[in-house]
């Protein structure tokens, strides 16, 4: 295995073996589940033949989680252990979803949401993860065989918070998540892949508990997103409740218990639905024993009552287009994702904002799932003649607190990613050898405006006069759209250790705790696995290196940076005949970053060579025409 | 840091002249090329090592496509590039004529709320921004070309400045559609 293998385009995937892969939407009323069997998107049913699974998880029963359906069929009876749109509970704080839980009964402590039910205390990050390992056991059932990996998709306005909350859960439920993806650009290639145009993309993402506007431009096979935007809490569930309130106050309940209004917001969501293709609906409330009255609910009152929803949408269409620098007469396509979109009056309200009709074809609560089963099978190379590269954008910006309590933004939302950007602190006062961090995202300019995302304490700096150490943080936003922050003194390149405290959500020994609780493997076990693949990816490295200054040791680096990295390979080599994990893995890391920037000037070298071919095709193509 | 050890700068890691003209289309074309050697989705099959420098070099083609196309990025890292960093560059005075013209175009935005026909004056002030725009763009770049850093870095604080006010309008247009 070469150590920088640089993919010729059209001669880069030709992988033999297929590989299992799906392409799950984690959605916020319902899920599901897709996969390309022969070159053709394929949604998975279950063994009845359903295709969409309810995003509710029933936790009445001590002994068994009930998921979708079945766990749906509690609701009347059960509310309070029924969760559902759990996905809107997905790494927030407390204080942010008040209303939205109200239904539930929460721990009274931390800022951390806890449900509280029958079968004890449960987080989102496990409701969620049982949803999520009911559709790959779907899935496992439809190969027969094992699930190698997944694409898992977010709403691109989703902070980092709610991704690691979507990744931990993913891990939870036992699944290899190959790339999180965002829902739009998810949407955008679906339609991208059937039409192969090119042009500029609207993607209008409605779903059950977010809004969701990005804007791509899609050339040659690559999709770039230029911009995106949205609202975290805005979705079907809204218009379900202004219908409710609508009808509330229609019929004169005011505070009605848990199971009367559940039943009435269920009554709600089917008159909804009836209405996307007829001019009147029934909103039948005949569970009400005073009154035996049906509703009428017409597309004109519905459109009346979800008039102002429709304006905020619209008004994050205006940014979005402002942010991606173009005009909606720049717009070539447009696409609708989310049941939402099915209601007649926002595809009328789209069409004329965007001058164009929308884009159809692809069933609007299907795309994302099609779409991200097409990157999944691209990103293992499955798919041998497609070259499609998405490229994504960071939603909101990253900051950190300065004094005053205010943000220091560092990098702005709408980055392209993945992105690295580093920035100098330094002491204030003398011998000072710690320093802390606090990491927000937002673009609000107070830090009690924006979401807290981490606080860093690095150690380990070398006491200096004050200002005069230079300590540089680097933060990196991968491309899943999560940061990773590192730090090192620079005047001394003493590597400062940080230390990570989520702001929020589960730290790495609870997930630890809640997987080996899930495994019923005993604890060697799980410690046999871990060494063995420890084992696998140093030999790996090894190899790799071997390979690597055999070819290109003696042009890129110096006798003595030669030595360095081979010291350290002879140290891994030796340490391997042993059976201590920790040492293996610290001394595998330390190679690791210590052949970094050997690698990254083999990259380069082939990139620049990579250029400097097709700048003489250039040549040539030009000469010939 | 391996960083000044690449390619020597942006414009050779785009295989482009180095200038303050960009031929944008051509930049485009380069920086899907570069991302299709580079992005982490091409190297999602890769060892974890692998993977790491594809999430690095990416992300340095990131940088510096967002540096390149920007005019106003391009010009201070034009000029970081001849030895003027960017305090310093803010250091350089900008002329009287331009900073009264950019107040007079501030107090236009800021007085946007108040007025009855905002669209249209939102309408006059972008279409004075552009012409500073194109006046500046000019200025920077007949100094730049003489290799005259010094007189150039005014324009390129000029740049920041339209850049700035840019965002403003953006955002005042904006209130006023919210507001109705």
């Amino acid at each position: 295995m070469a150590l920088m293998k640089i993919t010729e385009p059209g001669a880069s995937f030709s992988n033999p073996s297929r590989k299992n892969v799906i392409g799950i939407d984690l959605g916020t009323t319902n899920s599901l589940v897709a996969t390309v069997k022969q070159g053709k998107p394929e949604v998975i049913s279950d063994k009845d033949g359903y295709e969409l699974l309810p995003s509710v998880v029933y936790y009445g029963h001590k002994e068994r989680v009930y998921v979708g359906s079945d766990a749906l069929e509690f609701a009347d009876s059960n509310p309070v252990d029924t969760l559902m749109s759990v996905k809107r509970f997905l790494g927030r704080e407390k204080e942010s979803i008040a209303s939205e839980a109200s239904m539930h009964k929460l721990t009274p402590e931390g800022d951390d949401i806890n449900f509280v039910t029958a079968s004890g205390i449960v987080n989102p990050v496990q409701a969620s993860a049982e949803i999520l390992s009911t559709l790959s056991s779907r899935a496992r059932d439809f190969f027969q065989e094992d699930i190698e990996g997944a694409v898992i998709t977010v709403p691109a306005y989703f902070n980092d918070a709610q991704r690691q909350a979507t990744k931990d859960a993913a891990r939870l439920a036992g699944i290899n998540v190959i790339r999180l993806l965002n829902e739009p650009t998810a949407a955008a290639l679906a339609y991208g892949l059937e039409s192969k145009e090119q042009g500029v993309i609207a993607v209008y993402d409605l779903g059950g508990g977010t809004f969701d506007i990005s804007i791509l431009r899609l050339h040659a096979g690559v999709f770039e997103v230029i911009a995106t935007g949205g609202d975290t809490s805005l979705g079907g569930d809204d218009i379900d409740l202004l219908i409710y309130n609508w009808l509330a106050e229609e019929i004169g309940v005011a505070d009605p218990d848990f199971s009367v209004r559940r039943r009435m917001l269920a009554a709600v969501k089917v008159a909804k639905e009836a209405l996307s293709d007829s001019e009147a609906a029934v909103i039948d409330t005949s569970f009400l024993d005073e009154s035996d009255k049906c509703f009428e609910i017409t597309q004109a009152i519905l459109s009346s009552i979800i008039e102002p929803l429709v304006m905020r949408t619209i008004l994050a269409c205006r940014r979005c287009l402002k942010d991606a620098g173009v005009t909606s007469m720049e717009i070539d396509n447009v696409v609708m994702v989310g049941g939402s979109t099915r209601i007649v009056s926002i595809q009328k309200s789209i069409s004329e904002f965007f001058g164009r009709e929308p884009l159809a074809g692809i069933d609007p609560d299907n795309v994302v799932a099609i779409g991200a089963a097409q990157q999944a099978n691209i990103l293992v190379g499955n798919d041998s003649t497609n070259e499609v590269l998405l490229i994504d954008v960071t939603p909101l910006s990253l900051g950190i607190e300065t004094m005053g309590g205010l943000v220091e933004k560092i990098i702005h939302r709408n980055t392209a990613i993945p992105v690295t950007r580093a920035q100098e602190f330094t002491t204030y006062k003398d011998g000072q050898t710690g320093l802390k961090l606090h990491v927000v995202q937002g673009e609000r300019e107070l830090v009690v405006d924006c979401r807290s995302l981490a606080n860093f304490e690095l150690f380990g700096i070398p006491p200096m006069v004050a200002g005069s150490a230079r300590i540089e943080v680097t933060f990196q936003v991968d491309a899943d759209g999560l940061l990773n922050v590192t730090a090192r003194e620079k005047t001394t390149g003493r590597e400062a250790s940080v230390n990570v405290q989520p702001a929020l959500g589960l730290d790495e020994s609870e997930i630890s705790a809640m997987l080996e609780k899930s495994f019923s493997n005993a604890e060697s076990d799980i410690n046999a696995r871990k060494m063995a693949e420890q084992r696998v990816h140093s030999n790996q490295l090894l190899d790799c290196l071997s390979a690597a200054i055999e070819q290109d040791g003696d042009s890129l680096l110096s006798d003595s940076e030669k030595n360095d990295i081979q010291l350290l390979m002879h140290k891994l080599e030796n340490l391997l005949i042993s059976e201590d994990f920790e040492k293996i893995e610290h001394a595998t890391e330390t190679l690791a970053q210590a052949s970094e920037s050997f690698a990254m000037l083999r990259m380069d070298r082939s990139v620049q060579a990579a250029l400097e071919g097709k700048r003489l095709n250039d040549l040539t193509e030009e000469a010939e025409s | 840091m391996f960083k000044s050890e690449l390619a020597k700068d942006y414009f050779a890691l785009f295989g482009i002249d180095k200038s303050f003209e960009i031929d944008a289309v051509a930049l485009a074309e380069r920086y899907r090329f570069l991302q299709r050697q580079s992005h982490p989705d091409m190297h999602a099959s890769g060892d974890p090592m692998e993977k790491r420098i594809a999430l690095q070099y990416s992300g340095y083609v990131n940088q510096a496509y967002s540096t390149l196309r920007d005019a106003n990025r391009r010009a201070f890292y034009l000029l970081e590039l001849g030895g003027i960093a960017e305090n310093e560059v803010n250091a350089f005075p900008v002329d009287q004529e331009f900073l009264f013209e950019q107040m007079m175009l501030r107090d236009k935005i800021n007085d946007l709320g108040d007025c009855d026909d905002a669209l249209s004056v939102i309408e006059e002030v972008s279409a004075s921004l552009a012409r500073l725009q194109i006046d500046v763009e000019a200025k920077f770049l007949k100094f730049y070309q003489q290799d005259k850093f010094e007189q150039a870095a005014p324009f390129a604080n000029c740049l920041q400045y339209l850049f700035k006010i840019k965002e403003e309008l953006d955002r005042s247009e904006l209130k006023i559609l919210e507001e109705g």
